[in-house]
Parts: C-alpha cells; sequence; structure tokens
C-alpha cells in the first residue's frame, strides 16, 4: 500500500514543482524511464515469485536508468540510433514481465 | 525485512512517480514549443505587412489631400483647370510624352575592340538585344524614372528586340554604338550597374566596352510618334 502512495506522492510532487528538464535531454530522460518502469515491473515479478532481493531491485533501478539515458547519450554522440535498442530491449522485457505477472497473479489467486 | 523492503519500494515508486510527471510536462513543453521554429518566419511576414501598411496609409493620406484640393477649389470656383493640368502634365511625363531633364547617367556600349581569335564565335563580341534588355531592367530596378536608348524612349509597350545586325526599339533599328539615357539618383543608378558579378561585369566579362558617365542634367527626349490603342479600352463603371 505505502509505494501506490509513494507513487501518487511522487507524481504530485513532480507536477508542483517547476523542475524542468531542458529540451535537449528529454529523449534520454524517456529511455531512463522505460528502463526504470522495466524495473518496478521486474521487481513486482521477482515479488510475486518470491525471489525479490530489495538491494538487487534498488540498484538495478538506478543503474538501469542511468545506464538507459547513457547509452543513448552516446548512441546519438556516435550517430547510431542506440536508443532504438534500449526501447527494443526494455520493451521486450516489459511486455514479458507484464505477461508473468499475468501468470502469477492468476495460478497465485485463482487457482488455489 | 518486511518493513525494509516496503521502504524500499516506496522510495523507488516515488523517483518513479517524479521522473513521469517530470517528463509528461517536459513532452508537453517540447510540444508546446515547436511553433516557436515558425516565430523568425512569421516575424518577417509581419514586418512586410507592417511596411505595407505604412506606405498605402501614407497613400491615403495624400489622395484625401488631394480630394481635398479639388473641393477647396470648386468651392472656391477656380484653379481647378490648373489642378487638372498639373495631373495632365504628370500622366504625360509617366507616358514618355514630354521630354524630360534631370540629374542621371549616360551609359555608352559598343561592341568589343579585341581582336577575334580563330575559332571564336564573334557573336559574343556584340551587343544584343538581352543585354539591352537586362541593362535598362537594372537601371528600372534602381529607381529610374525615364530612360531613352539612342534618342528612343522608353515606354511601357516599347520592345527592345533583334532585328538582324540591328535592334528594334520602338520599331525604329538603332545599332552600336548604344547611348543609354536614365534619369534618376545616379549614385544609386551606377552603383545597381557596378555591383560584383552585376550586368557591367558580365559585359566586361565578353569584351564589350561600357562608358558610364554621371550627368548633373541630361535630357531625356519624348516618344515621337503617335500612341494607338487598336484593342485596349479603358474599363468604365468598374473598380
Amino acid at each position: 500500500m505505502l509505494p501506490i502512495i509513494a507513487l501518487l506522492l511522487g507524481i504530485a510532487l513532480g507536477h508542483l514543482t517547476k523542475i524542468h528538464i531542458p529540451a535537449a535531454l528529454a529523449p534520454y530522460m524517456s529511455v531512463a524511464l522505460l528502463a526504470a518502469l522495466d524495473s518496478v515491473l521486474g521487481g513486482v515479478r521477482a515479488n510475486l515469485e518470491g525471489k525479490f532481493d530489495d538491494l538487487i531491485f534498488f540498484s538495478g533501478f538506478f543503474s538501469n536508468a542511468l545506464l538507459a539515458g547513457a547509452l543513448a547519450f552516446l548512441g546519438d554522440q556516435l550517430g547510431v540510433n542506440l536508443y532504438m535498442a534500449a526501447i527494443f530491449a526494455f520493451g521486450v522485457r516489459l511486455f514479458q514481465n507484464l505477461a508473468l505477472i499475468r501468470r502469477l497473479i492468476v495460478d497465485k489467486w485463482f487457482r488455489q | 525485512m518486511k518493513n525494509r523492503t516496503q521502504i524500499t519500494l516506496s522510495i523507488v515508486a516515488l523517483l518513479l512517480g517524479l521522473l513521469i510527471a517530470m517528463q509528461l510536462r517536459s513532452t508537453n513543453d517540447v510540444y508546446n514549443a515547436m511553433p516557436d521554429l515558425r516565430v523568425t518566419e512569421m516575424r518577417a511576414v509581419l514586418m512586410e505587412t507592417i511596411r505595407q501598411n505604412q506606405l498605402l496609409t501614407r497613400e491615403l493620406e495624400e489622395a484625401r489631400d488631394k480630394l481635398r484640393q479639388y473641393e477647396e477649389t470648386a468651392m472656391r470656383g477656380e484653379g481647378i483647370l490648373e489642378l487638372i493640368q498639373n495631373e495632365l502634365q504628370n500622366a504625360r511625363m509617366l507616358a514618355g510624352l514630354v521630354d524630360v531633364q534631370g540629374e542621371g547617367l549616360v551609359i555608352t556600349l559598343t561592341d568589343s575592340q579585341a581582336p577575334s581569335l580563330p575559332g571564336d564565335n564573334p557573336n559574343v563580341y556584340l551587343v544584343h538585344d538581352e543585354d539591352l534588355l537586362k541593362l535598362v531592367n537594372v537601371l528600372s530596378a534602381a529607381g529610374a524614372e525615364a530612360i531613352s536608348v539612342n534618342e528612343q524612349r522608353l515606354l511601357a509597350t516599347s520592345e527592345i528586340h533583334c532585328a538582324g545586325p540591328t535592334i528594334s526599339i520602338n520599331n525604329v533599328r538603332v545599332g552600336a554604338p548604344f547611348v543609354i539615357k536614365a534619369i534618376g539618383n545616379a549614385e544609386t543608378l551606377e552603383s545597381a550597374l557596378r555591383m560584383r558579378d552585376g550586368i557591367i561585369d558580365t559585359l566586361k566579362f565578353y569584351g564589350i566596352g561600357v562608358q558610364v558617365k554621371r550627368e548633373a542634367n541630361l535630357v531625356v527626349p519624348a516618344y515621337k510618334r503617335p500612341v494607338r490603342f487598336d484593342y485596349a479600352q479603358p474599363v468604365t463603371g468598374g473598380k
């Protein structure tokens, strides 16, 4: 329950504060956001599988987001659309995680 | 242990929410910033419109002034003839039916004196109708008010057309050397001609002799023939 409240609080905070991301950084930010979302869904899955480790989750969240952003930035410097690779990898994982979460929930709560 | 997990999740969720909100807002910002790209373009259009507006306002003021003059003279019942004569004189000057004088340029074009080399096309050493057309066009663009070529006044209907070894202007054949007289601001006219890669540079490239002389007072002759309109009729009653 507490994490959901924290999520809503974060959204509200982000809307109320006047922190602006420079337009030039917005593309990297979006990739980082995708990585963060993937980490959170991975965490939910691990939790449902009973393998959740908060240290791994915590470090994964930050390192994934930072690395994805940095990779996208590096790609732009090199002239290769590396952010596409990030979007692809994280996008696929995101849907895999979602599917696994669905199966786990169905198994856990509807097939006792 | 359970507590620590909860706190970890909360921190991460808080950060995620913050990120999502910030990203949403910056996406909005980017979307809203798009019209800015057209600002410079729009500014140019705006400046042009403002300029035209000023010009039209001035014209309107002049027209009102004229109207007031007419009204005043009509009230007094005198002098209206003089006003109409002034108008007529202006119209005649514009039509090229009177001699005009004033500051301007005299430009003389002569065929190339350079000995033609074997294999060269002799055509490129001659002054062509196109050279004259371009020159006259540049002068007009620079604000020349009256132009003549070899004493042929250029009218709205004048042609400058190739006619064998000569050039036909106002249906009169003229030949080299060509003396072009233009009344206007001599400095502006000359700098328009002498612009880098301009008309004089082009002509000199082909070896054509170009002489430009400023004159404080030169006379551009009137069009000597009757002006007739066989086809064009003034539209009455319309705008």
